[in-house]
């Protein structure tokens, strides 16, 4: 195909060489190990990620929660110190006042102190007595709050009462005069009797935690919330949700369910880390939550998951990046490589191409190192010159035999014009009814038939067949014939001359003696000849080795008498015996060569002798004439042999006696 | 919270910043208004509006966004009402405000009306607004409470006096004595576990329960109503005074309110809207979901949906008769040393004829 040269990956028509195959499936092989290496590395990375975040953040809770803890103990102390004092002493108002002073002033997370006492502690002094400390600036204020309102209503009276154990109440908005967020420590207290005696509660002025809180290090995106355990927002970055809402309001208000089940695991004191999607904002956080100690709030630490993970993410995304620039060099220098090996492959492809058209002489690629392209080449380079050779020796075979089976050509057709060819021979002689066929094997053969007038009223019918095939063959019938035909004339093969040297025992004598002289390859041949008188009908005949001729009389077939004779060339001085019959009008002599009765067939049966008779019984009866016979003969003959090949010439001379005739040769 | 007073004796919530801060803005509304009234005055003398004011029973919240969304609508202003709403709270004592004259009208319980009349306050009820129930008593499942009888000498905690009328009432008729704590401005005691039970309204106490992160399915929720127990609420109230020197104001007052309260039930994130913004000024804890939830529970109480006979089980804004005198009775069982005997008509002087008029079906 002109200009279209197919790349060195391959064509469509001819699929991918051995370029792209090797290229392809190391980058297969390679992406695939690259792609599991990468997979493997991102997700153990991720755990790592994982557990190293979940440690610091595990770290960070503790401190903050430790850190948030500090303060309440400090109300904690207070409060209880109360309590101890009041249990042990009976302090009157005045001294109450002082101690109680004295018991915050060096607190300045304790906002206030005071003494719910219960309206049924019997005791007169306490009756109606709500002592209550506060800071206020730089001062410690103190009055009795039974006289502003009824103390036993409220949380940090009747939680402590009601449970009988220390409480943190919820947050509420505070203090006289400062309007923040406060929230209660109180304690009950019984007396000796355990009558419940009193409420001791402190307060702490909320900033003092969400300072803690303000203070640790979340990174730029995450934060800490602060909830009771009602779930009461307490800190948070939205500072609209302090104390108005709870964690269960903003789930709702958000619709991420998953944050009420943080919200119920982080109100019953639940530690750990938790995962959820907020719809909302569309974002993975974490969260780990943890309860502060005592006092029945919890703390949760957020954080954006993609945060945690973008420093693996990163290294990912720049691990692909680079695996797949390396890929891309990968695949350049496989390709590369590949095409180095494939080139000398390709050129001796197209050398050997070139060769396969014919172009012997076509250069093979140079051969360098000694790798297997170089071996290949090499014995290409053997095989193209052994060729050269072979094709030589054909040529000048072939030619040799060429030359020779034009010779045997030539000699085939010498043979076939050795016989007389021409039908009917004596078209004005009406006493002559005669035809004959010579069909030679596949080789020249050396059958040979023969017809002529030895004088005006006598026919000599010759059929012969020389040993061997080929060249020799066909000289040696040649010179039989000569002979014979020569030999006739000096014969005379008259009736009227009878004795010895007549006749055809005799011509057949004279032509073996003088076959013999020359006869150096030691050849023979069969013959038979037969003189016919035309007169009469009569007939002599002699026979060298030959298979009798058929007689065909009125319907019957019969086969000559034998008469004694040999192989004519084989020994010299030798005598041949002479028979003698007659044929009647419309009898008919048949002469054959072994050829017919020897054709075999595809299953290699012998024609035979009985078949001959059989078939010239039924070729002639009608009396047709001799061409018709010989038609019919060659006809069946060749129907039984049925394609089988032809061994040996088949000859057939067929001669009816049409009676004596209006003409006779003058 | 929604009760009104608990005890007769005037006190204040001393931690609150309103201690501070509603005088002053007391002041200023008194200003505003006065400011109001004295353009509106100046600039059409024609058309003078008559002063008025209503003092609400407890904080900001959308229990009372009828009121509010009168007032900020305009409905009372239409019907010539110059009306000033005072909020109520831990430290407003509404029975005492409108005895010292310094509110004209409020809003209270009907039980609690029942119990503070005297002949020196003569409460009149002028409108009733929340025609229904909506006591619950409210127990965690798990506390192995699912029916009344299970709180037979179980921990409750109740509200005093006049709100336990009905409880108690409930309690005799079952035959259980649960132990009572008393319960105040908060649930706690019953989200901390001192009690097993708590009451609560539907509208605020129960949502609290809910916001704290309790499931409807974790809790058992007995309603008085349900049970039988069925007595009106809110409603509006004056000094008898009042009503016979302007009957016609006290009309008005009902019906502008009850127009608020419609339009507050046809646009409730109006409502809640605006509610959230008066609750922030006086620093009240509340959130938009409570609110929410408050409004829309509330309102199947003031305006009712009609049952399979095709009759109104009551007439929004009227006080029927066969209600109140159940009521009477109610309270005359449970507190047997005062007894109530003054009549429906002197009670309720308005009558049945509210802006729709329709037959008493009670």
């Amino acid at each position: 195909m002109p200009g279209k040269r197919p790349s060195f990956l391959g064509s469509a028509r001819t699929g991918l060489s051995i370029a792209g195959k090797l290229a392809l499936m190391t980058m297969a092989g390679v992406g695939l190990i690259f792609l599991l290496i990468i997979a493997y590395g991102y997700v153990s990375s991720v755990g790592a990620m994982e557990a190293e975040f979940r440690a610091r953040i595990e770290n960070l809770g503790e401190a903050t929660a430790s850190k948030i803890r500090r303060i309440p103990r400090v109300a904690e102390a207070v409060t209880h110190d109360m309590a101890t004092i009041l249990r042990s002493f009976k302090p009157d108002p005045e001294q109450l006042r002082d101690v109680m002073k004295s018991l915050i002033e060096p607190h300045p997370e304790v906002s206030g102190l005071f003494v719910g006492f219960s309206r049924q502690s019997g005791d007169a002094l306490l009756d109606n007595f709500c002592p209550f400390v506060y800071r206020q600036d730089s001062t410690i204020g103190w009055r009795n709050l039974a006289e502003v309102y009824d103390w036993t209503v409220w949380d940090w009276y009747q939680l402590p009462l009601q449970l009988g154990k220390p409480v943190w109440t919820e947050p509420f908005f505070g203090n006289e005069g400062t309007g923040s967020m406060v929230v209660d420590y109180c304690v009950p207290i019984y007396d000796e009797n355990w009558r419940y005696l009193a409420s001791i509660g402190a307060s702490i002025e909320l900033h003092w935690l969400t300072n803690v809180i303000a203070t640790m290090n979340v990174g730029n995106n995450g934060y800490i919330f602060l909830i009771t355990s009602n779930g009461t927002m307490v800190s948070h970055p939205w500072r609209e949700t302090i104390m108005k809402e709870t964690i269960f309001t903003i789930s709702e208000a958000d619709g991420n369910p998953e944050v009420w089940e943080l919200g119920r695991r982080m109100v019953e004191g639940k530690k750990g880390l938790f995962k959820f999607y907020d719809r909302k904002r569309d974002r993975h956080l974490l969260v780990w939550h943890q309860p502060i100690e005592g006092m029945g709030w919890s703390l949760g630490i957020v954080f954006p998951e993609k945060e945690i993970l973008a420093g693996v993410n990163r290294l990912s995304r720049t691990q692909l990046l680079l695996g797949l620039a390396g890929m891309a060099g990968m695949l350049a220098v496989s390709l590369f490589i590949a095409s180095r090996i494939s080139r000398p492959i390709r050129s001796l492809k197209d050398a050997t191409l070139l060769l396969a058209s014919g172009r012997l002489d076509a250069p093979l690629p140079p051969i360098s190192g000694n790798d297997e392209i170089a071996l290949l080449t090499e014995s290409f380079t053997s095989m193209r010159d052994s060729l050269i050779v072979h094709i030589e020796e054909l040529r000048t075979t072939t030619a040799a035999r060429e030359r020779i089976e034009s010779e045997l050509d030539i000699a085939r057709s010498i043979q076939m014009s050795l016989v007389p060819r021409t039908f009917p021979p004596f078209p004005k002689d009406d006493r002559i009814d005669l035809f004959a066929t010579l069909e030679p094997a596949r080789e020249v053969g050396g059958d040979f038939y023969d017809f002529f007038m030895t004088d005006a009223n006598h026919l000599l019918l010759i059929v012969g067949d020389v040993s061997g095939k080929g060249v020799p063959a066909a000289l040696f019938m040649a010179v039989t014939r000569s002979f014979m035909k020569a030999y006739s004339q000096m014969n005379g093969c008259a009736a009227e001359t009878e004795g010895a040297t007549n006749g055809p025992a005799a011509l057949l004598s004279a032509v073996n003696d003088r076959i013999i002289e020359g006869n150096d390859a030691c050849m023979f041949v069969t013959l038979f000849c037969v003189s016919v008188d035309l007169r009469d009908g009569g007939f002599r005949y002699a026979c060298g080795g030959h298979p009798a001729p058929w007689k065909i009389s009125g319907g019957a077939v019969t086969a000559l008498p034998r008469v004694k004779g040999p192989l004519v060339g084989a020994i010299g001085g030798v005598s041949f015996e002479e028979g003698a019959g007659a044929l009647q009008p419309g009898d008919t002599l048949f002469l054959f060569t072994d050829g017919v009765t020897e054709a075999l067939n595809q299953r290699e049966e012998l024609l035979g002798d009985e078949r001959v008779r059989d078939w010239l019984g039924e070729t002639t009866s009608g009396n047709p004439g001799s061409e018709v016979v010989i038609e019919r003969m060659r006809d069946r003959i060749g129907r039984f042999v049925d394609g089988a090949d032809q061994s040996d010439d088949i000859t057939m001379l067929c001669f009816r006696y049409k009676g004596p005739g209006t003409k006779t040769r003058a | 919270m929604s009760s009104g007073d608990r005890l007769p004796t005037a006190r204040r919530r001393f931690r609150s910043p309103a201690a501070f801060v509603a005088p002053v803005l007391l002041f200023l509304l008194v200003a505003a208004a006065a400011f109001a009234a004295a353009s509106f005055a100046a600039e059409d003398a024609s058309k003078a509006l008559k002063k008025a004011s209503l003092t609400l029973h407890w904080y900001p919240q959308t229990q009372f966004a009828g009121y509010y969304m009168a007032r900020e609508k305009g409905f009372f202003a239409q019907r010539g009402i110059d009306m000033e709403i005072r909020r109520g709270g831990a430290d407003v004592d509404v029975v005492e405000e409108l005895r010292s004259g310094r509110t004209l009208f409020s809003t209270m319980f009907l039980t609690g009306a029942l119990r503070f009349r005297t002949e020196a306050i003569s409460l009149v009820n002028v409108g009733q607004i929340v025609n229904r129930s909506n006591l619950l008593i409210v127990a965690k499942k798990k506390s192995g409470i699912r029916t009344v009888k299970d709180l037979n000498g179980r921990k409750m905690s109740l509200w005093g006096d006049h709100f336990a009328g009905a409880y108690k009432k409930l309690f005799a008729a079952k035959g259980i004595w649960p132990v009572i704590r008393p319960q105040f401005f908060s649930v706690d005691l019953f989200l901390r576990g001192a009690v097993d039970a708590c009451n609560a309204m539907t509208y605020n106490e129960y949502v609290r329960i809910l916001q704290a992160g309790h499931r409807p399915d974790d809790l058992t929720v007995i309603s008085l109503r349900e049970e039988g127990y069925d007595f009106p609420e809110d409603g509006i109230y004056c000094l008898e005074a009042t009503w016979t020197s302007d009957p016609q104001l006290c009309r008005d007052v009902r019906d502008a309110s009850l127009e608020g309260w419609r339009y507050a039930a046809a646009h409730p994130d109006e409502a809640v809207d605006l509610i959230l913004k008066l609750a922030d000024e006086v620093g009240y804890t509340v959130n938009r979901l409570l609110l929410r939830s408050m409004l829309l529970s509330i309102l199947p109480s003031i305006f009712p949906e009609s049952s399979e006979s095709g009759v109104l089980p009551w007439v929004p804004g009227a006080l029927s008769r066969k209600s109140y005198e159940n009521t009477v009775a109610m309270m005359n069982e449970v507190f047997v040393g005062d007894q109530w005997n003054v009549s429906y008509d002197i009670f309720h002087p308005v009558g049945v004829e509210a802006a729709e008029v329709s037959p008493d079906a009670r």
